[in-house]
């Protein structure tokens, strides 16, 4: 949205001491946020009337001319390589050192070997319009030498303000609703409206709206006498600075008033409308319309369209029909100043996918009221511009609506409590009638009545009260002051505590690194893994196939990351935190009317672990997750299963137990992914439910005695079939004696050259010791006897001496 | 004799500390413990010649300065060993080189930088919540005055559920922001409340060096007795002051977020120019930070407390963005590209 300081002024007095800077500023702190300011004298500094005395060939460039330009206190040599200059035209020169508004600096350069001292200008260059086609053309009774701000008579500053901090504000869509504004923040007059409109004629304009909920307003008048001709200049000039395109005088009339009062009007070509009448209603099955950008638009049924007797004549809100456009034989014309539901004109932009300066401002709700001022607005400024047109029915007016101003009810005390500030009744009084509020002062408070402008959807609520009186007073005058609250301690969030003490851990004690993945994986990657593709929540509206559905494991992105990193980096090991959407298993409740369910979303820690020179990389992410939960204090155990995931190496994977349930699983990758995924190094996975963690998760530690005697470690190597698993040996050994066995150690285990095939040597460390007295060799070689004599038995064992 | 046996201590002690070389430490510890001329030989020889009753009291005390000597020569050997260069040479390594490195891990910047600011907002009585990412339209809009046909929904581009593969209820979305955790914690805990929830979002817009579909917020939300403007103003400036390590200067203007009324962003003056003006903050001395509020009364009844007689503000902090400013990161990609290169600078 643009703001024209010079139209503003129309309607409220703005002292000249006011910078534009500080205007800016005060709107961006009071309204909307102002994204910045065009200075036009500013930035048209150095760019003067010019006068082209000679045009020659460029000797070394077919396209480039040599233009002498007469600036009056000097002659330049400017290069130039637009087709239209001729001797003789007035041109704007960019002199050496200007900086043009579209961030050009023009310095002295040599092109092709020619020298050019500045630079002859388009409009768009300017930012006096949008043509580029060739230099702009100026009148032949400007002065040469004079600065071309001064020239044109473009004093004026454009503000730009933020569209989406206007959302909620359908009245601030135009200058008078900024002008109110400022009126407010300034504490100046607002210029009420007053118009001095012939008599109406007694012709009257057939217009039916068949349904007031998708029109609750429409207002038509017939002109005749139109003669279509450009509009004047003033009207030009700021239809520019707003940043529209000047059509013609009627268009733009049309253009100009909704720019300066925020009411969208269309004018349309009176004999081009069959049976010269105006219906609004829903489009007709297998209706089609051309629209005013040259599109053919099929159009739905629930799609509201203004038609004339026979067909549709435009998309109502958004967009005319091309049938009763405007054009240069156009005599006699209706105006349209209606209006619509924002509801409706919102779906129909987003069937079409088509928006206008139209349809941006109906979506807001606007005010009913402002068609009434709109439509005179427009009769007088056509009746002041065309000479010859003249009234040829009256203002037609059909509505049906209603609007809810209020009266809003509002204590001191309340506002004076949100706010945090103690206001003055008379100025907060003051403040709300100068926004248009009618405000009635009461024993405690006020009643207050919201304007029609304000009253749509905007302002309903005291709060909506709130923030008026706020913001006008200042959000920067308002006393700060910390809550008066009780210290309550903050519930501890139990997964949260658990979840960073493992990320560190990992981390920052076992050597991995965190990444973060998308939740999202896609049809193929999951597929690959022997995944199905169904089994996961789709989304409806995905960025690609790649990125369509909700991961239910964060193995299958972790493994993406190995392969990237596998190219950089030899050992590494990477691990995820994140949610998992299991679409079979109830999760949050969607709401807390219904006992209905949102997919269970647990958290997991996974990760993959991988060393170049290690093919069995299961051990290291065993040792990870044995360390990790050690460090927590979980007992845990490691099972043996065969029960795997799809993508998981069955004779290398363990589950990991916590008190009776299963919280996950450490594992290998399946020896048949590699090739699929492109991995070139074997790789280990793991995950735990980090939800499941928690709920068994306890910080109780209890400290058991140091060992007041000394124990005797005896080292056991011996030979056994490859079959046997450690954790037989280990349950084996300590069955022997469980008093004094106190640690079975692992430390050695080896296959190959000098063992027996099918066997290993594996070696191991066992520590005796007594809770009452200090052991001696003797006893303790009685039951290491025993222990060797064991293994003997149970598993062949051969002991080596 | 006794004061004998000290004055051959003393002596002794004197010239061990005196000596300089093996040779002269050789010859001393002949001088008193030769077994024939030794001093120390002599001095048990001459013991033989006390009294019955004082000889054991002497025989301890030559026993022990016998210990002391010998330990003050070991000191001596060993101090005449370590000496000179020759060892020096033999034990040289090069210091410089890296032999045996311990591998680092690395957390992500932005599980690094919400850590930080869950400890500040603990520090000051905030609950660290979280919520389901994959939510329900009631939460993620509805019960955020934000109903169907509100023009809000245009701005916040939603990636939405094929009901068919989910749990089947209602629309379901991915949640465009951490603010349905706001009506969650209410419904759960009622007022007051004081709440942080750090979070995954996501939008379904294109994906380029500053924009992601998947990104990270921070929500904050107190709701208390006569909780004002004033208030939310105070301790904003003061959790930021915290995240920023100094005092920061903010101001409010206006904002339009349907949950929260009235609505505010919230400006930091800039930290790289002071307020004076500088490309960071395009000139104007202010950075737009964050978009705050009191929460709207409507979200305060979905959430089950009393809009009479509890008020509280909201505020939304873009922790990628965040994140993104501290360690100047200029492609928002790299926080999800899981490339080492990346991480192992954190």
């Amino acid at each position: 949205m643009y703001i024209s300081r010079n139209w503003l002024k129309d309607f409220v007095k703005i002292p000249d001491s006011l910078s534009s800077k500080e205007l800016g500023l005060k709107l961006t702190m009071a309204t909307a946020e102002v994204e910045g300011f065009v200075d036009q004298t500013e930035s048209l500094k150095g760019v003067v009337v010019g006068q082209i005395l000679e045009v020659k060939k460029h000797p070394n460039a077919d396209k480039l001319k040599l233009a002498v330009v007469d600036i009056g206190k000097a002659r330049l040599n400017i290069v130039c390589g637009a087709p239209n200059i001729e001797v003789g035209q007035k041109v704007p020169v960019a002199t050496v050192g200007a900086s043009l508004p579209n961030g050009m600096k023009i310095v002295k350069v040599k092109v092709r070997g020619e020298e050019s001292s500045g630079m002859l200008c388009a409009q768009d260059e300017l930012k006096l319009g949008s043509d580029h086609s060739g230099i702009l053309i100026l009148d032949k009774n400007l002065k040469v030498g004079e600065p071309l701000a001064k020239a044109l008579g473009l004093d004026d500053v454009i503000y730009e303000i933020d569209n989406k901090s206007l959302t909620h504000r359908p009245d601030l869509w135009s200058q008078y609703g900024f002008a109110r504004e400022v009126a407010a923040i300034f504490g100046k007059e607002l210029k009420d409206w007053k118009f001095n409109l012939p008599k109406m004629p007694v012709e009257k304009l057939d217009i039916k709206i068949e349904d007031y909920k998708l029109c609750p307003r429409y207002e038509g008048v017939v002109i005749e006498g139109i003669e279509i001709a450009p509009s004047p200049d003033w009207m030009q000039k700021r239809i520019t600075a707003v940043g529209m395109r000047p059509i013609n005088n009627i268009v733009d009339i049309t253009n100009y008033v909704m720019w300066e009062l925020g009411q969208p009007l269309h004018a349309f070509d009176y004999d081009k409308l069959d049976g010269h009448r105006i219906i609004v209603r829903t489009a007709k099955a297998n209706e089609t319309i051309k629209t005013l950008d040259d599109e053919n638009r099929k159009l739905e049924t629930s799609i509201l369209v203004i038609a004339d007797a026979k067909k549709p004549v435009a998309i109502a809100g958004v967009m005319g029909g091309a049938n009763t456009e405007i054009d240069n034989k156009t005599k006699k014309i209706i105006i349209e100043s209606a209006n619509f539901d924002h509801v409706s004109i919102r779906r129909t932009e987003a069937k079409l996918s088509l928006r206008s300066e139209a349809s941006i401002r109906f979506e807001k709700s606007l005010d009913p009221n402002l068609t009434d001022l709109a439509i005179r607005r427009a009769v007088e400024l056509i009746l002041q511009i065309c000479p010859k047109a003249k009234l040829a029915s009256r203002i037609e007016d059909v509505k049906k609506f209603k609007l809810n101003q209020g009266p809003i009810k509002v204590s001191f005390e309340f506002l004076n409590k949100r706010i945090g500030e103690v206001i003055a009744p008379n100025k907060i009084i003051d403040i709300l009638e100068s926004l248009g509020f009618e405000v009635k002062k009461q024993k405690d408070g006020l009643l207050i009545l919201v304007p029609t402008w304000r009253a749509t959807k905007d302002i309903s609520i005291p709060e909506d009260i709130i923030e008026e009186v706020a913001r006008i007073y200042g959000y920067d005058n308002l006393a700060v002051a910390m809550p008066l609250v009780s210290m309550d301690r903050p519930e501890l969030n139990k997964e949260r505590y658990l979840e960073r003490k493992i990320k560190t851990i990992l981390s920052l004690g076992l050597a991995a690194s965190e990444v973060y993945n998308y939740s999202f994986v896609g049809e193929d990657q999951v597929k690959k893994l022997g995944l199905k593709a169904e089994d996961h929540v789709k989304i409806s509206n995905p960025q690609s196939k790649e990125w369509n559905l909700m991961r239910r494991s964060l193995i299958p992105n972790l493994l993406d990351n190995a392969r990237l990193n596998a190219r950089f980096f030899d050992d590494f090991s990477l691990f995820e935190v994140g949610l998992t959407y299991l679409p079979e298993f109830k999760g949050a409740r969607i709401s807390n009317k219904e006992a209905k369910f949102l997919p269970l979303q647990d958290k997991w820690i996974s990760g993959v672990v991988t060393e170049k020179k290690n093919d069995k990389p299961f051990y290291i992410a065993k040792n990870i997750i044995s360390s990790l939960l050690t460090r927590l204090h979980f007992e845990y155990k490691l099972n043996n299963t065969k029960n795997v995931l799809s993508f998981v190496k069955k004779n290398r994977a363990v589950d990991v137990i916590i008190g009776g349930k299963n919280i996950g699983y450490i594992s290998e990758l399946a020896d048949d992914l590699y090739e699929k995924l492109g991995l070139k190094v074997k790789v280990a996975i793991f995950e735990l439910n980090l939800t499941k963690l928690t709920e068994l998760y306890t910080d109780e530690i209890i400290y058991k005695p140091i060992p007041k005697f000394p124990g005797i470690d005896l080292d056991i190597s011996m030979i056994i079939p490859k079959a046997i698993l450690w954790e037989q040996v280990d349950k084996v050994v300590r069955e022997v004696e469980k008093d004094l066995i106190r640690e079975v150690n692992f430390f050695d285990v080896y296959e190959g050259a000098g063992i027996p095939e099918g066997n290993k040597s594996i070696a191991f460390k066992i520590i005796y010791r007594s809770d009452d007295k200090t052991l001696t060799m003797e006893e303790v070689q009685v039951i290491h006897q025993k222990v060797l004599k064991t293994l003997e038995q149970k598993f062949g064992a051969q002991i080596r001496k | 004799m006794d004061l004998d046996i000290k004055k051959i201590k003393e002596q002794a002690i004197k010239e061990i500390e005196g000596v300089k070389n093996s040779e002269e430490w050789e010859q001393i510890k002949n001088k008193y413990f030769s077994r024939k001329s030794g001093e120390l030989a002599k001095l048990l020889k001459d013991i033989k010649d006390v009294s019955e009753d004082l000889r054991p009291k002497f025989g301890a005390m030559a026993n022990q300065v016998k210990d002391e000597l010998e330990k003050a020569l070991d000191i001596k050997m060993s101090e005449l060993k370590y000496k000179g260069n020759g060892n020096l040479e033999r034990d040289f390594i090069d210091v410089t080189l890296n032999v045996e490195k311990y591998k680092l891990g690395h957390l992500h910047p932005v599980t690094q930088i919400s850590m930080e600011l869950e400890d500040i907002f603990k520090s000051m009585g905030f609950m660290i919540l979280d919520g389901p990412e994959l939510e329900s339209d009631y939460y993620n809009f509805e019960a955020l005055n934000i109903p169907s046909w509100h023009p809000a929904r245009d701005t916040q581009d939603t990636f939405y559920i094929d009901p068919l593969t989910s749990s089947g209820h209602d629309p379901q979305l991915l949640r465009t922001h951490t603010s349905p955790v706001q009506v969650r914690a209410m419904q759960k805990y009622g007022a007051p409340l004081r709440c942080v929830v750090p979070g995954r979002v996501f939008r379904n817009e294109a994906t380029d060096a500053s924009h992601e579909h998947t990104f990270y917020q921070l929500e904050g939300l107190m709701i208390d007795k006569d909780i004002s403007i004033s208030n939310l103003i105070a301790v904003m400036k003061e959790l930021l002051s915290g995240i920023f390590k100094t005092e920061v200067k903010v101001r409010l203007r206006p904002g339009y977020f349907p949950f929260v009324e009235p609505g505010f962003e919230l400006d930091i003056q800039c930290l790289i120019c002071g307020g004076k003006g500088c490309p960071v903050c395009k000139q104007s001395g202010w950075v737009e930070l964050l978009p705050c509020g009191l929460v709207h009364p409507n979200v305060l009844k979905y959430g089950g407390i009393d809009p009479k007689k509890y008020s509280g503000f909201a505020f939304g902090l873009g922790l990628t963005r965040l994140v993104m400013m501290k360690y100047k990161i200029d492609d928002i990609r790299l926080l999800q590209s899981g490339d080492l290169r990346f991480l192992n600078q954190f």
